[in-house]
């Protein structure tokens, strides 16, 4: 009977690490928000604002979900990562490359962002390829594991082009026209990298965690599908415009630039919210569940995601483009990732070093490592923060949009505070 | 405003169109019977027929279908209120001649269909049809040995192809003489001979006597799906009687089929056998058969996670030595079966079409739960 074997997945500490340095990167976030307030969100391509973006989908999002993944694979797709021991490296790499771009981007400082490439690039490779091995051998055939395969192929091509664009910020030329790179690093890094992950892995924990009935089949295949177009579309007008010399064809080049990702915002922000929220409402059993309140917020605001997105096509307002990105962002992909988070670290938590005592002495309930009022208090900072950065940006409010950063940060130290808080639980032996 | 006729739902129209053609082929030879006539039959236009059947032969399959279902039904009262094998069997023959006598159809379906000799498309129906009598006639008498009723040379699956034939020839026969009813063979000397020559241990076996016990027990979680012994047009009886005979005291078989099973779970029921029946997904249904020594089930299966990892581990941390448990999860328990492993515990699993799964745990007689810390 094949089986898993514990030690093929990787150890607690290494997997918490990643999720405890999410946060941290989201509370630098806030804090830069809460400091400089509108001046941190005057153009898409300023420096703070860049740093900024990549506090949150690098530092919170990206580190959240490469932990994830690591515990993920093994578990639900029964196929463990190989070498899964080099995630401390990763880790390390990771995060000081994360450091390094956001301050050597802000400040400018081109040395660090040369540093960066080189720490990103050598944490993506020694992720992207033990990770991507495990997704190719598994021989669990759902559309899980479709969307992550899809995630991951996403978060290599977005590296690469990610990469390479840093270069122009560490002092060398910046590959071609900006708007143009960063529209497919933006598709390929939110709906190919994050939706697409964020969709499959709700595919199985939804019905796990809550007893929800499953979505359709070809359901989930059209919203797979969606996601996949949405992505891959404007980086295909790139390369299209890169290599082809076409006159005829740049206008329709430009075209999937700049629309291409209307499917996937169709696939992330309409059609699976709508579904979520119906198997959720349809559950067998309604029981109170703190982290589930965070996927029904996230899905209630995913269609305003959707308007925001519609604004961006229609107005040059750089309004339209921060909007659009805190919905997306902080709104939609974080309350999901922060509710998640409160349900996880629980149970590896409990897995990892209660459950082999399980019968032998007496041991909490996984519910009892994180008690629902303080994720509860999470979830409302979280809905204050959207609130007031969004109302800050809309408005034009300085106050209000540092009162916002002030917020996420809160937000974000309340999380850290409840991970914290569960890793140090130890089974009574092993305290002290 | 107009108001449109009522439309009959679905499997209303399909029932009529069914009892429509059976009422046609009292009267019609097969080769005659068209879809024209089958949709005057029932009322309706032609394409309003190529909605529920695409072909005649489809209609003739739902024929076939519909009659092993009332069939079955029937089979299972009898077996329900006669308990001797003979006498079960008995009644079974009755049971095919008064039906066939209420569905004169069904006799001209048979003869039609063994006179043209080629396949048909209802071909692999009617030949379930009689596979399941044959099995069960075949179950039937080897219980008649058990119980010393019948005596242990006869060859149990010759015994019951004669029943069929029996069957099949007593149908014919009153069809051939409906006008000259002395010259029908009547069933009930049909039956008398029979259970005449097994009596006198006809037809004789060649193989191992039903006294001889069959081979030990080795499994403990057995699973069949039987829909492609089906979709192959063979009879799974045979292969869920060996799973069984393979299965330990206290062993479970998980059996998987497109239909309802009622005959079967009489069968098992009669042989001591706990059963648990249920549609998990619609039209297929599972059929948990557990040995009188198997322990009883624990659903799980309807707790979110990890709520089924946190009972089962708490569950078989009191188990003794010797003792086992049975449990069903949502899904393949991957993290669960680690930590089984590593408490010495002996695992074997099953899965449901559904995705969920058995787990058969059991604490080996001389292991000590070491446990880890």
């Amino acid at each position: 009977m094949r089986g898993l074997s514990l030690e093929q997945a990787p150890p607690l500490a290494t997997v918490g690490s990643f999720f405890v340095m999410g946060p941290v990167f989201a509370l630098a976030g806030g804090v830069l928000l809460a400091a400089r307030g509108l001046s941190a969100v005057t153009q898409p391509f300023a420096p703070l604002t860049l740093a900024l973006t990549h506090l949150f989908t690098l530092g919170f999002l990206g580190s959240v979900m490469m932990g994830a993944l690591y515990q993920m694979i093994p578990v639900i797709l029964g196929e463990p990562v190989p070498r899964a021991r080099l995630a401390h490296v990763v880790h390390a790499a990771f995060g000081a490359g994360v450091v390094c771009l956001s301050v050597g981007v802000a400040a400018p400082l081109p040395a660090l962002v040369f540093a960066a490439i080189g720490l990103l690039g050598v944490a993506l490779l020694l992720f992207v390829c033990p990770v991507g091995l495990a997704l190719w051998r598994t021989t669990t055939r759902t559309e899980t594991a479709y969307g992550m395969r899809f995630a991951v192929f996403s978060l290599f091509a977005l590296a690469c082009l990610g990469l390479w664009m840093a270069h122009g910020h560490a002092g060398m030329a910046f590959p071609g026209e900006r708007v143009r790179f960063v529209d497919a690093h933006l598709a390929l890094g939110f709906f190919g990298w994050v939706a697409s992950l964020l969709v499959a892995v709700s595919w199985q924990v939804v019905p796990m965690f809550y007893l929800a009935e499953q979505q359709p089949k070809d359901l989930r295949r059209v919203t797979h599908a969606l996601l996949m177009l949405g992505a891959l579309t404007p980086a295909l007008g790139l390369l299209g415009l890169r290599t082809l010399s076409a006159p005829s064809l740049t206008p329709a080049f430009e075209l999937m630039l700049r629309y291409g990702t209307a499917p996937a915002v169709l696939g992330a922000f309409v059609l699976h919210p709508a579904l979520t929220l119906r198997s959720v409402r349809r559950r067998k059993r309604r029981r109170r569940d703190a982290s589930l309140r965070f996927w029904q917020v996230a899905m209630a605001l995913a269609p305003l995601a959707a308007l925001a997105a519609l604004a961006t096509a229609l107005t040059t307002d750089p309004r339209a483009r921060f909007a659009y990105g805190v919905l997306a962002l902080w709104g939609w992909a974080g309350l999901v990732m922060h509710g998640m988070l409160g349900r996880i670290v629980p149970f590896l938590v409990w897995f990892h070093r209660f459950s082999p005592l399980a019968g032998l002495q007496p041991i909490p309930s996984m519910k009892s490592l994180l008690p629902d009022a303080h994720a509860e208090l999470g979830l409302r900072l979280h809905v204050t923060s959207l609130l007031l950065v969004l109302g800050g940006l809309l408005l034009a409010q300085d106050l209000v949009l540092r009162a916002g950063g002030a917020a996420v940060a809160l937000t974000a130290l309340v999380l850290l505070k409840n991970i914290m808080r569960v890793l140090r639980q130890r089974p009574a032996a092993q305290t002290g | 405003m107009v108001t449109r006729a009522k439309r009959e739902k679905s499997p209303e129209r399909r029932r009529q169109i069914v009892e429509a053609t059976l009422a046609l082929l009292a009267s019609t030879p097969i080769e005659r019977l068209t879809t024209r006539k089958i949709a005057g039959g029932v009322g309706v236009s032609q394409p309003a027929l190529f909605r529920h059947f695409a072909t005649r032969d489809d209609i003739l399959t739902a024929v076939v279908d519909t009659l092993r279902e009332e069939l079955a039904s029937s089979v299972t009262a009898l077996l329900d209120e006669y308990k001797s094998p003979l006498e079960r069997a008995e009644r079974l023959f009755y049971v095919l001649y008064e039906t066939a006598g209420e569905r004169p159809g069904l006799v001209r379906l048979l003869l039609a269909d063994a006179a043209t000799g080629e396949g048909t498309d209802y071909r692999a129906a009617l030949d379930h049809l009689s596979s399941l009598q044959e099995e069960l006639v075949t179950t039937l008498v080897r219980e008649a040995q058990e119980a010393r009723e019948v005596p242990p040379n006869v060859n149990c699956r010759a015994a019951a192809r004669i029943f069929v034939a029996l069957a099949q020839g007593t149908l014919i026969s009153r069809l051939r003489y409906v006008h000259a009813k002395d010259r029908q063979l009547s069933p009930e000397l049909a039956m008398e001979s029979w259970l005449a020559s097994l009596g006198a241990g006809h037809p004789i076996r060649t193989t191992r006597p039903a006294s001889q016990p069959p081979p030990a027990g080795l499994l403990r979680l057995d699973a069949i799906d039987v829909r492609p012994i089906l979709a192959d047009g063979d009879d799974p009886l045979g292969q869920i009687r060996g799973r069984l005979r393979a299965l330990t005291d206290d062993g479970v078989l998980l059996l998987t089929a497109p239909f309802e099973p009622r005959p079967l779970v009489q069968l098992l029921t009669d042989r001591g056998y706990a059963l648990r029946l249920e549609e998990r997904e619609r039209g297929i249904y599972s059929l948990l058969i557990s040995a009188p020594n198997a322990p009883t089930l624990m659903d799980l299966s309807n707790l979110p996670a990890p709520e089924p990892l946190e009972q089962a581990l708490e569950d078989v941390a009191r188990m003794e030595p010797g003792h086992a448990r049975l449990f069903r999860m949502p899904q393949r328990p991957n993290l669960l079966l680690p930590r089984l492993a590593e408490r010495g515990l002996s695992v074997e699993l099953a899965l449901y079409n559904d995705g969920a799964a058995l787990v058969y745990v059991r604490r080996p007689e001389d292991a000590s739960d070491e446990g880890s810390a």
